[in-house]
């Protein structure tokens, strides 16, 4: 069992050695970078320009750079920012740390609803109930991320309820802590709202099918026959049934967490990796778009990794049976 | 209600939906960059049947837009009514290929216009450059898709069928790739382009980053159909028989993964449409003049625009019941392939 | 052309044999000790006679399929040869294999998967016709189809029917039907009327021994089921773990030997009731 987590992580740590590479790869074949901006600004001689570059060391050879690099990556360095003027490390990790704040709080919500509202439907199925629960899915699922976002702008600025932006509205140095706790929820209610909102449809869908698969599973027959009361069914026997396939769905949501984000948080101005990203491709500030690209490419495979061990040990027959 | 007759209806609103996009001169009154200085966000135009005299007319008909006397408001000039006309000669637009037409499906005379979509912040029609933009986005899906489709099913194919070291590499060129988040990747890929590029080169580049992003589960599920096909004792029949690995592939192989195929383009279709408008809505996709949904809807970015001018929203109604058309098309797909075993 | 294309056989000349023939199957592995190699068939030599029906009965894992699949070369045999009108089939060119592939006929038991459940049974007939008769028109292959499917005792108008849509027994009449059109030579049927209930059983038993001496095909009649064997074939070989371990003709090898190799065979079988009663006590 050990050796397979091993070779999982192993697998794991290949690719993203793999991605590395290829977004190092793609990003230096950029025909232009932030040095030709500044090289069509007239106020900088060319030679401060040429200067500049051996200075970031960007007139060594490819794989030198990659390896450099690959290198400070290592050690939790991401390079320099050209545009900010700071390294990146420290624009990311507190941008990261935002994010997975609100793409974590947005799951919980999502899969919380999902959860209850699938078992709901899969209970009436037929019904009322599930034929427009269907249809609100379908609705949802079918307006863009975009859209939500904007609609919730809308209803924060008509109602003033909510702010329209960021992440705290006042000085953090002479508040207490209730008040900038609520300043934060204030501000996150939004994105949470918008994101749990675009994965619900997926969410509820797949909890639906799973328990209705399970509640037409004999051995769910047999303990109704021997009277053991609906909801004990439900959730001592027919959710643990159901949750294997639910499982991957787990694994994938919290693979999706670093990306999850990225539109939301731009259109809500929530301070995370997304509006960070968005800047740096607007600059052509390389290191930036790569360290975040690295990132969420982590949390991706960090999310599958998860996925797969929690299946290994969620279902017996797996372990059995061998890689 | 049937089967047969679902699959009508379905059909008929597919092609309800796209013909506007596609004949976007013919439906749209006004060319897309038309502007009026002296109308910007001026709402949808009113549909009257009823004058102020109380007289009902059969041909519905509108009144002009002017600045109210507080220059704050539109209010509609009531002194001319302008009747709506079917069929009307207006601007030339380029209908297919090179042969041009003047015929647009409705107008009014001119110097008023109908705006049933309202007005930009230039005066524009947002109905002619929503059904103009909707052809940008839509052909950058189907394109985007077409490539993915394309790229991953041919890749699936060569690896299940051609097996060994091969099927190797492409399934570890699969899970790398299934590895990156795409809308990063997108934007990693556009983040290497000079920041304004010809519309025409944002385009295809869309469609190669799209198709270079989306190929790898295609690739995935035409493999798993390829090599369960090869193991089929018809196969082996086939082959016993003297078929030559060709005549094996085109009759008995490939006929299995067309179904996949179309079920995963009813989904691929709607998610790279909104790749597109994502991008063009943050400024990395098609920009001005030419407009995309994205684009369209980036000016709601405006606080202005957000709260006052509600028929800028209307794009994005638009492809909200597109993909409801989408996602009714994949599921009844689905439904369908599912129930004919095979 | 190396094959000789004459029909006229010297009796006493075998229109296929199987020569010492021997299969290995190893599994592969990356890591770990490797497996040791599972022999299917092993040093297996046969022979079959134009107009003749040759028997190959055993338990089943005794390798007969998988000799059943080397002889069109569907496995190439780890040692042996197949010859076929003298010829070694190893050494054909691809053409030349193609072409002679038609002439040996594989036809499975599974009737349902050896027929691609999305043609038409038009189609599926019409194939062999398109892989080895490029250029004809659509009329003689229509033609064509219509006498095959005559001679197995198919309605011509099923022919837009699907193989789902048909019974057990009809779709190994196609699959019968589609060896007519191949113009085969050898037919080996593994298990063909194992699935099939009694009457179908003995239909298609009838029709294989009609179009046999009417064609004067050589049949390879793989099955368990002894009393099939008994009544149909002229010669039966036992098989058992990959090798043959007895020959003869059926009252040889079905009644006598009570206590050869083959007798877990007779004592196990359930159709021993059926075996003929004058057989059984055969004074040999």
């Amino acid at each position: 069992m050990i050796s397979k987590v091993a070779l999982r992580v192993f697998h794991s740590l290949l690719l993203l050695l793999g991605v590395s590479v290829f977004a190092f790869a793609l990003l230096s074949f950029a025909p232009g970078n932030f040095f030709d901006e500044l090289k069509m600004n007239p106020q900088i001689s060319p030679e401060t320009v040429a200067s500049l570059k051996v200075q970031y060391g960007l007139d060594q050879p490819l794989p030198v750079r990659y390896v450099r690099w690959a290198a400070s990556v290592a050690h939790g360095e991401f390079g320099y920012s050209m545009s900010y003027r700071r390294p990146v490390a420290s624009l990311l990790w507190w941008r990261a740390r935002n994010t997975l704040l609100l793409a974590t709080l947005a799951m919980l919500l999502a899969w919380t609803i999902a959860l209850c509202w699938g078992v709901l439907q899969a209970l009436h199925r037929g019904g009322w109930i599930d034929h427009s629960s269907r249809a609100l899915t379908a609705v949802l699922l079918a307006m863009p991320e975009l859209l939500i976002g904007l609609l919730l702008l809308l209803l924060a600025v008509r109602t003033g309820w909510f702010p329209t932006g960021g992440m705290t509205s006042i000085n953090p140095m002479n508040t207490g802590f209730s008040t900038k706790l609520w300043d934060i929820t204030i501000h996150l209610f939004l994105p949470v709202v918008a994101l749990a909102l675009g994965a619900i449809p997926v969410l509820v869908r797949h909890v639906r099918s799973a328990m209705i698969a399970v509640l037409e599973s004999p051995f769910i027959e047999a303990a109704r026959g021997h009277g053991i009361p609906r909801w004990r069914l439900i959730w001592r026997h027919a959710l643990p049934a159901a949750s294997n396939s639910l499982i991957s769905l787990l694994g994938f949501s919290i693979g999706a967490l670093g990306s999850l984000s990225l539109l939301t948080e731009i259109v809500l101005s929530w301070p995370g990796l997304g509006p960070l990203v968005l800047e740096g491709v607007l600059a052509r500030d390389i290191h930036v778009v790569m360290a975040t690209v690295m990132l969420s490419s982590l949390f991706l495979l960090v999310g599958n990794l998860f996925a797969d061990l929690l299946l290994y040990w969620a279902d017996p027959r797996i372990r059995a049976v061998g890689p | 209600m049937s089967n047969s007759r679902r699959t009508t209806l379905l059909i008929s609103l597919l092609v309800a939906l796209h013909l506007p996009v596609i004949l976007a001169g013919f439906f749209a009154p006004y060319d897309y960059a038309l502007q009026d200085r002296d109308l910007p966000f001026a709402p949808p135009s009113r549909l009257h049947f009823v004058d102020q005299t109380g007289a009902f007319h059969l041909r519905p008909f509108v009144y002009a837009w002017k600045q109210s006397p507080l220059g704050d408001a539109y209010e509609e000039d009531q002194t001319r009514m302008f009747n709506l006309r079917l069929f009307v000669t207006g601007a030339p637009y380029a209908a297919v290929g090179v042969w041009t037409s003047r015929l647009h499906l409705f107008g009014v005379e001119a110097p008023a216009r109908v705006f049933v979509f309202g007005t930009d912040g230039f005066g524009r029609d947002e109905f002619s450059r929503a059904l103009y933009g909707g052809r940008i986005s839509l052909l950058a899906g189907f394109l985007g898709a077409a490539v993915a489709l394309l790229a991953g099913g041919a890749l699936g194919i060569v690896a299940g069928y051609y097996g060994k070291w091969l099927d190797t590499v492409v399934m570890r060129l699969v899970e790398l790739f299934l590895a990156l988040p795409w809308l990063y990747l997108l934007f990693a890929v556009r983040a290497v382009l000079p920041l304004r590029i010809k519309t025409t080169d944002a385009f295809l580049l869309f469609i190669g980053v799209v198709g270079l992003v989306g190929w790898a589960r295609p690739a995935r599920l035409v493999r798993g159909l390829v090599l369960s096909a090869k193991e089929r004792n018809f196969v082996l029949a086939a082959r016993a028989m003297g078929a030559s690995e060709l005549h094996i592939l085109r009759w008995h192989v490939l006929p299995q993964t067309y179904r996949t195929i179309l079920t995963m383009a009813a989904l691929l279709v709607p998610q790279f449409i909104l790749a597109e408008v994502t991008l063009s809505f943050l400024g990395l996709g098609v920009g001005e003049p030419i407009p995309s949904w994205g684009n369209l809807l980036t000016e709601l970015q405006k606080y202005n625009v957000l709260v006052s001018y509600w028929w800028m929203y209307l794009p994005a109604v638009m492809l909200v019941v597109l993909f409801l058309a989408y996602y009714w098309a994949s599921e009844t797909l689905e439904e369908r392939f599912a129930t004919v075993s095979s | 052309m190396v094959v000789d294309q004459n029909n006229q056989q010297n009796a006493t000349q075998p229109l296929l044999a199987v020569r010492n023939v021997t299969l290995h199957y190893a599994p592969r592995r990356f890591f770990g000790a490797a497996r040791p190699t599972i022999s299917a068939v092993q040093d297996v030599s046969l022979e079959l006679f134009a107009g003749k029906t040759l028997a190959l009965v055993g338990p089943s894992g005794s390798g007969k399929s998988s000799l059943a699949r080397c002889i069109p070369l569907l496995e190439q045999p780890s040692a042996g040869q197949i010859l076929y009108r003298g010829v070694n089939l190893s050494t054909l060119d691809r053409k030349t294999l193609k072409t002679v592939r038609r002439e040996i006929h594989l036809i499975f038991q599974d009737s349902a998967s050896a027929l691609n459940p999305r043609l038409t049974l038009e189609e599926i007939l019409a194939e062999p016709l398109v892989i080895h008769e490029a250029g004809r028109t659509a009329g003689t292959i229509r033609k064509r189809i219509c006498e095959a499917m005559e001679q197995v005792e198919l309605p011509e108008k099923w022919k837009s029917r699907r193989p789902l849509e048909l019974s057990g027994g009809q779709r190994q009449r196609v699959a019968i039907a589609r060896s007519l059109l191949l113009r085969a030579r050898v037919l080996i049927l593994d298990e063909v009327l194992s699935a099939l209930d009694l009457s179908a059983q003995g239909q298609i038993a009838n029709l294989l021994l009609a179009l046999q001496t009417h064609h004067q095909l050589a049949f390879l009649f793989i099955t368990h089921d002894l009393s099939m064997a008994s009544l149909l074939a002229d010669e039966v070989a036992v098989m058992r773990a990959g090798r043959i371990v007895q020959r003869g003709s059926p009252a040889e090898v079905f009644t006598v030997n009570l206590q050869s190799t083959s007798s877990p065979l007779l004592r196990n079988s359930p159709s021993r009731e059926t075996v003929p009663a004058t057989l059984i006590s055969a004074d040999k």
